[in-house]
């Protein structure tokens, strides 16, 4: 009855009950269970969505917004059965680019390929930020989760990049936040106002379908480069982190476990960490107006490397004119993203991490306690820890990949959990949380924040379609 | 000419620029008729290099090599960026080679392979 009602809104062929989708759509690449839906949708237009939503509001039936699956959280998983997924992806308009106030509005289906390229053809002084993910995964969506690009380390989450947004509430009707409520063109910022991006910031698409959103670009920098330190030790690394972070001169930084590197590098799985070697390779980019600006920059990174030199020798700083030398073309795509260099980690059918943001104070026993972890469950050695916004926090996480078997998985779901618990001790916060991590940390954290959570829910969806069970709500 | 795959950093980035390196005829066939054994000792840890019908990596140390180079991984770099030249670094005492009396022809032909390789 309902597909029917659907199929008027959008078109038989946007509407899908095969039994091939259904499986497609029921799992992601993490080790979560899967959950068939019972159909998916593909609308094209806010119209459309408003009038699903009123038909699933008024019908009862769940919906999960869907754009292309890569979250590695679980998180398009339907959790109850009979849902129905809203694959976004016709939504794919880049509509307005601000040249003045520097923003992009855009559709959920955007992605980060298409960004990039329009950017390029069309605005080539702007540029947005990208992330290590595929360039066709979605670039709201990345938003609405709080990910992390390559300005994060500079300018934070990116849910601090939304100016504003348009939503469908799950009672159908349209919104909109920000300063885009004064009118079009004028999608400039989220102050001085309730800021209520946060209804939809983080929630996972529990609490309405974002249709629009505006995003903050950047000029593009005339001089960019980019060096790479080779570390030992977690709490020497972190060490130099922090007081090269707290400089305030980097774009971006990734530390990672110098096993990601050898992947990158071509080494064959499983890739292991052999004596001797440098425990993290951390990746750094900065720019500025000037060439000499830059070179500057580089030599307070130096000058920083030259003290840790004084306490461990081999500590050493690679700048990009070696590494292209000794890696050639191939050290380009580490750096221009959207790149599809990391694909490479998705070699299996499996892949998995858990994500947290964590106080500076924690990073270096973060990454030793997290290490002996997953050296215990004989998983590949892929932390991957990135300071953000200014050296307020970090990125903190280790990446498995892994072939999908059963053996496999109930060690992936062992070892993730002990991460989660192991992170949460140290007063890190899970993002992209699947059911079960929402779980563990709803066990730890201010009931009252709970409370209030599920009020806003109420509230905003009182037939409880949007995503339900999401986030343990 | 297969320059074999190795599972260390070392030993792979040496892997990449060497197999640049032969992309040049006139280079790969010279080579491929070399045997010379060569140990590169750095601070980070050793490397075995043996051409033979072919140039195989790996790590740790061989026995009875013809060549050791004994350096620091700063030294590599600063070589790759042109900071220093490779005369100059043993020069400094920055890059000692031992064999060199006993091999003066496999470590001229290596010198002539490793450093532009290199220097890029
Ligand atoms: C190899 C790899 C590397 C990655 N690296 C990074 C990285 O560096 N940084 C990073 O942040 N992420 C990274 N990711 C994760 C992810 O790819 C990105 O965050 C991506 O942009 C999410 O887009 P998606 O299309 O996959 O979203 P989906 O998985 O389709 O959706 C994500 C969530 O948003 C909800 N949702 C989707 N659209 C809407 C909407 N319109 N309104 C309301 N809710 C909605 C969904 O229900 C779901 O809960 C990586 C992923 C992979 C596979």
């Amino acid at each position: 009855m309902i597909i029917k009602k659907l199929c008027k809104v959008v078109g038989d062929q946007y509407v899908s009950e095969s039994t091939g989708e259904r499986y497609i759509y029921s799992q992601d690449m993490t080790e979560n269970e899967p959950c068939q839906p019972i159909a998916i949708v593909m609308p094209e237009s806010v119209e459309e969505i408003q009038a699903i939503l009123k038909i699933a509001n008024e019908t009862k039936t769940r919906i999960v917004p869907f754009i292309t699956g890569q979250n590695v959280g679980g998180l398009t998983i339907p959790q109850v059965e009979e849902s129905i997924i809203i694959d976004l992806k016709r939504m794919d308009k880049i509509l307005q680019v601000d040249e003045e106030a520097m923003y992009a509005l855009v559709e959920p289906g955007v992605t980060f390929g298409h960004m990039r390229r329009y950017l390029d053809a069309h605005h080539p002084e702007l540029r947005y930020t990208y992330p290590l993910a595929p360039p066709y995964t979605s670039v709201v969506a990345n938003a609405l989760l709080q990910g992390l690009c390559d300005l994060s380390t500079r300018h934070g989450a990116m849910a601090d990049f939304v100016n504003g947004l348009e939503a469908v509430l799950p009672t159908g009707e349209l919104v909109r936040v920000g300063s885009g409520i004064l009118g079009e063109d004028n999608w400039f910022g989220r102050y001085p106002l309730p800021d209520l991006v946060g209804l939809f910031s983080g929630w996972q698409g529990m609490s309405g379908i974002v249709t629009k959103m505006a995003l903050q670009l950047f000029p593009k920098p005339p001089h960019i480069e980019h060096a790479a330190l080779f570390t030992f030790g977690e709490e020497p690394t972190t060490e130099i982190l922090k007081r090269i972070a707290r400089k305030q001169i980097l774009d971006d930084a990734d530390c990672m476990s110098l096993s990601l590197v050898k992947m990158l590098l071509g080494v064959d799985y499983p890739v292991e960490a052999l004596d001797g070697e440098p425990d993290y390779a951390t990746l750094i980019a900065v720019s500025g107006n000037t060439e000499r600006e830059v070179l500057e920059k580089l030599s307070v990174v130096e000058d920083e490397m030259e003290r840790a030199k004084s306490k461990e020798p081999r500590q050493l700083l690679v700048t990009w004119d070696a590494i292209s030398k000794l890696m050639g073309e191939q050290a380009r795509s580490w750096i221009d993203f959207p790149s599809d260099a990391f694909k490479i980690l998705t070699e299996f059918d499996g892949l998995t991490w858990v994500g947290t943001y964590i106080h500076p104070k924690a990073w270096g026993k973060a990454l030793a306690g997290g290490r002996k972890i997953v050296e215990r469950y004989e998983f590949e050695l892929m932390a991957f820890l990135k300071p953000m916004n200014g050296m307020h926090f970090a990125e903190f996480k280790f990446i498995i990949r892994f072939p999908k078997d059963i053996e496999n998985i109930e060690r992936v779901k062992r070892c993730n959990s002990e991460l989660l618990d192991f992170a949460l001790d140290n007063g890190a916060i899970p993002y992209k949380t699947p059911v079960w991590a929402a779980k563990k940390l709803q066990e730890r954290i201010d009931p009252q924040f709970i409370a209030l959570l599920r009020r806003i829910k109420r509230s905003l969806d009182p037939n409880n379609i949007m995503n339900p069970g999401r986030w343990n709500l | 000419m297969i320059v074999n795959p190795t599972d260390d950093f070392i030993g792979t980035l040496l892997a990449e620029v060497f197999r640049r390196e032969l992309e040049s005829e006139k280079k790969k066939e010279e080579v491929s008729k070399w045997k010379i054994s060569m140990i590169l000792d750095t601070d980070y840890y050793p490397v075995s290099i043996e051409f033979n019908n072919g140039i195989s990596i790996i790590k740790g140390v061989i026995k009875d090599p013809d060549i050791t180079m004994t350096t620091s991984m700063q030294t590599i770099i600063d070589i790759t960026r042109g900071k220093t030249s490779a005369l100059r670094a043993i020069r400094k005492g920055e890059l000692r080679v031992k064999g060199l009396f006993r091999h003066p022809r496999s470590a001229f032909r290596l010198y002539r392979f490793m450093i532009p390789a290199l220097e890029g």
